[in-house]
């Protein structure tokens, strides 16, 4: 007990980290199937500095997603512990309440499901220029922003006003991703962006990766493409198969 | 941030039936707040309860307004009439029982404002025609009755109703229930946007595990009167922890 509380006390976050995973493990119980236990994620541990593309790498169900939906509060952890520069202060997401991972979610991280959940009648301009309206951008502000990076992305200027439920899966994989890089956050969570894009737009996504990088923003990505997991990452984190 | 509405160990008997068992939650300002369970599990009770509809058997309810606390248990029938009437308001599942059917659309806008006391004609309009446009109910159908409204625009009749009093917190319990898809879907993006642009304070009762992943921050999981679990709304539908909500979660089909 005494040493727990020791080594929360003693972290030691230096000022260019911005995320720390120790020993974190998730295990799902199944309690419609005899409580089956599935253990996702094992005694993981990961740290992420400004700057850094950190890539979670190993073959399908060795967990990646699961690592990102614990660092993001969607999974709650089994045990270990999670913490995240958010704002001025260190937040540990196990201890944290509701409203302080909302806050954590608006302001500090940035994600890229592999799902697009937004309201279905929302047009694609709407749908991420409320990202911005939600920090305090002005409308008129915040379509030209959402623009910008709709030509960026390559989105056909007739589809800006139409609801991405119609669009194909790429095109509303791009408005996903338009949601997430139209703001600036100090962390952004990646799973599979470009799973259903081609070639031209993988680059064109990458560049944006890259221009994140320089302002200083860390990223934790899943990419299944292997030249893209070359040229962007500077650290890799590999998981195994649990049992 | 503080709660607007804390809801201290309530419960609820009717009979030897418990309705609700030892409740307790908080709503905060500006949040939706998604309800989830079966029938019979006390989500409706639960919105009478925080309605001051129906009073609990026990337990307290706090209301923070603006500066002042407000305890259900201590506030007279007349201030909890008043209460109803201007700042915590239920939109029901049936139109029908929330708006007066052979009244025109725009009497049924204006007449909680009479009923506050005003008086100004051309104010009561302006906000009818207002109220009207936000819920995009077009102006020629001022005059008509709702009697001969399609079921989607009756339920954006009783919102235009409701908030027309300018509440903190809009209670609904199962607004979207009855109404086809692409109908639902309007209202919820009508509600959305709504409730990011005026601050308000929603707790929305659904068994549509759909709307309530779109439309709430937060859910609560009722089960025979108590709260299974309570969470983010993804922490729920994506790790669902009690063994209800993971029955719940997994007995949804995939559109």
């Amino acid at each position: 007990m005494y040493l727990g509380k020791q080594v929360k006390n003693n972290i030691t976050f230096s000022s260019d980290l911005l995320l720390k995973a120790e020993l974190v493990c998730k295990t799902f119980i199944l309690h419609n199937q005899n409580k089956a236990e599935i253990k996702a994620v094992k005694n993981l541990n990961l740290s992420l500095k400004k700057g850094e593309c950190l890539v979670l790498s190993g073959p399908s169900g060795a967990g990646k997603s699961s690592v990102l939906k614990l660092l993001y509060g969607t999974y709650r952890l089994s045990s270990g512990n999670i913490f995240i520069r958010h704002n001025s202060r260190i937040l540990e997401l196990s201890g944290a309440n509701p409203h302080e991972i909302l806050a954590l979610r608006k302001e500090t991280i940035g994600y890229v499901s592999q799902f697009l959940d937004i309201i279905p009648r929302i047009s694609a301009l709407d749908a991420v220029s409320e990202v911005l309206l939600i920090s305090g951008l002005k409308k008129k502000d915040a379509e030209e922003k959402t623009k910008e990076i709709f030509k960026k992305l390559k989105l056909p200027e007739k589809l800006w006003h139409l609801p991405p439920s119609t669009f194909s899966g790429g095109e509303k994989q791009r408005v996903n991703i338009a949601r997430c890089f139209v703001k600036d956050c100090p962390i952004i969570f990646l799973d599979e962006p470009t799973a259903s894009l081609d070639r031209d737009n993988i680059e064109t996504v990458c560049s944006l990766i890259r221009e994140k990088l320089k302002k200083n923003t860390g990223i934790i990505g899943i990419f299944h493409d292997e030249d893209l997991k070359k040229t962007l990452a500077t650290k890799m984190v590999s998981l195994n198969e649990t049992d | 941030m503080e709660p607007i509405i804390e809801v201290k160990n309530i419960s609820k008997n009717y009979g030897n039936i418990k309705a609700l068992e030892n409740v307790s939650f908080s709503i905060w300002p500006g949040e939706i707040l998604g309800i989830v369970g079966e029938s019979g599990s006390g989500k409706s009770t639960l919105i009478k309860c925080l309605s001051g509809e129906t009073s609990c058997c026990e337990g307290e309810i706090v209301f923070y307004k603006d500066n002042e606390q407000i305890y259900f248990s201590m506030l007279d029938e007349g201030r909890m009439h008043l209460l109803r009437k201007k700042d915590i308001k239920v939109v029901y599942q049936n139109p029908q029982d929330g708006l007066r059917m052979k009244f025109s659309a725009g009497a049924n806008i204006a007449e909680p404002l009479l009923s506050l006391g005003s008086r100004e004609y051309s104010e009561l309009r302006d906000k009818a025609l207002y109220w009207m446009d936000r819920l995009e109910i077009g102006q020629s159908r001022t005059d008509h009755i709702p009697e001969n409204f399609s079921g989607g625009m009756r339920q954006r009749l009783q919102i235009a109703r409701s908030l027309v009093s300018n509440p903190k917190i809009l209670l609904m319990d199962e607004p979207t229930s009855g109404l086809d898809l692409s109908v639902q879907a309007r209202l919820l993006d009508v509600i959305g946007k709504l409730v990011k642009e005026i601050n308000l304070t929603v707790v929305i009762v659904t068994h549509d595990l759909g709307v309530a992943r779109i439309l709430a921050d937060r859910l609560i999981v009722m089960k025979s009167g108590k709260i299974a679990e309570h969470g983010l709304t993804d922490q729920i539908l994506d790790d669902p922890g009690h063994e209800y909500t993971q029955l719940l979660v997994s007995s949804v089909l995939r559109a």
